[in-house]
């Protein structure tokens, strides 16, 4: 196993969302096959505590293709999220750290690394181009998504429960800080629990 | 006693081409959507999904409410989450429904145009 058999891509990108609202988007599995177009499908196996493993269906730039990716993810710290995935046959790992600038704007690092031992090295020309392409993809479909959760923590919105009645309370405490909370609640039953295989022991 | 405040909201026209609408107020601070069901009916609820915060937008050929963030449905009629057995309910701002239950809110067509009243 060499080092030289590791393609690596990082990039950089800062957004006037809280850090908190930041982690709450790469944890939300719901919104996958829904806001990106890239997803046909994805399936939660396990999540408990700071972990999850899911499976997700991929569509690929031909007709009719798409490929299955088992993928593992972690809450490792407070700040960083490792993603370990396998997509036709290539081992990778997603170093994501998110850097809270204020309290309304982050900054996240999203490094990307392909171990491509073996035939595998033909990939990477092709996965050099590819990764920026399909982060910014990714990137523009979820920008929208973090700018208005940001909106709506701000108009003191509680998950499963909407605004406040009050127009006077629709705003955030100013000593409140939004706190993200592993793992996001989703209903019994939720269409990411529908894989055959997913165990389900979730009471939300 | 309260005094009644109106918002422009859309005129029927508009609607009509349109199917609904989406506006933010600050007045409210909500957002909400107004549109026209099936039989033309106008309705207005809030745009903002009680489940995680999603834009609601109406889906005209199934004549619902949709969720654009996890494709939560909701009943055009009640503002009823229709995907799950839960309690979660669009907040609604039709004037079909009994004021004295609408809270502070209620809304009426005027002249082709229509306003969303609300109380301070």
């Amino acid at each position: 196993m060499k080092n030289s058999d590791v393609l690596e891509v990082e990039i950089y990108k800062e957004i006037n969302c809280s850090k908190d609202v930041a982690l709450w988007n790469y944890w939300d599995h719901e919104h996958l096959d829904i806001t990106h177009s890239a997803y046909k499908e994805s399936n939660i196996l396990y999540d408990k505590n700071n972990f999850m493993f899911r499976v997700d269906n991929i569509k690929i730039p031909f007709p009719f293709m798409n490929f299955q990716t088992p993928l593992f993810m972690v809450q490792h710290d407070e700040d960083t999220i490792y993603v370990y995935a396998v997509q036709i046959g290539v081992i990778s790992k997603t170093t994501i750290t998110i850097k809270s600038l204020n309290n309304s704007s982050c900054q996240i690092i999203m490094n990307y690394k392909f171990y491509l031992n073996g035939w595998r090295k033909i990939l990477k020309p092709f996965l050099k181009i590819m990764i920026p392409k399909w982060n910014e993809k990714v990137w523009l479909e979820d920008f929208p998504i973090k700018i208005r959760r940001q909106k709506v923590l701000d108009m003191n919105f509680k998950d499963f429960k909407g605004l406040p009645e009050a127009i006077n309370e629709r705003k955030k405490n100013k000593d409140e800080n939004i706190t993200f909370k592993l793992p996001i609640p989703r209903p019994i039953n939720s269409s990411r629990d529908q894989h055959p295989l997913a165990l389900k022991f979730r009471k939300k | 006693m309260k005094k009644e405040n109106f918002l422009y909201v859309t005129s029927k026209d508009i609607l009509l081409k349109e199917r609904y609408i989406i506006k933010f107020y600050d007045e409210l601070k909500d957002e909400i959507i107004c549109f026209l069901d099936k039989d033309e009916n106008i309705k207005i609820y809030s745009s903002i999904c009680p489940h995680f915060g999603g834009e609601i937008y109406y889906d005209k050929k199934n004549d619902l409410l949709r969720c654009k963030w996890h494709d939560w449905k909701f009943c055009q009629e009640t503002g009823k989450c229709l995907s799950y057995p839960i309690k979660l309910k669009l907040n609604s701002y039709d004037f079909d429904v009994r004021p004295n239950k609408l809270k502070n809110y209620s809304a009426k067509l005027k002249n082709n145009e229509i306003y969303l009243i609300y109380e301070k």
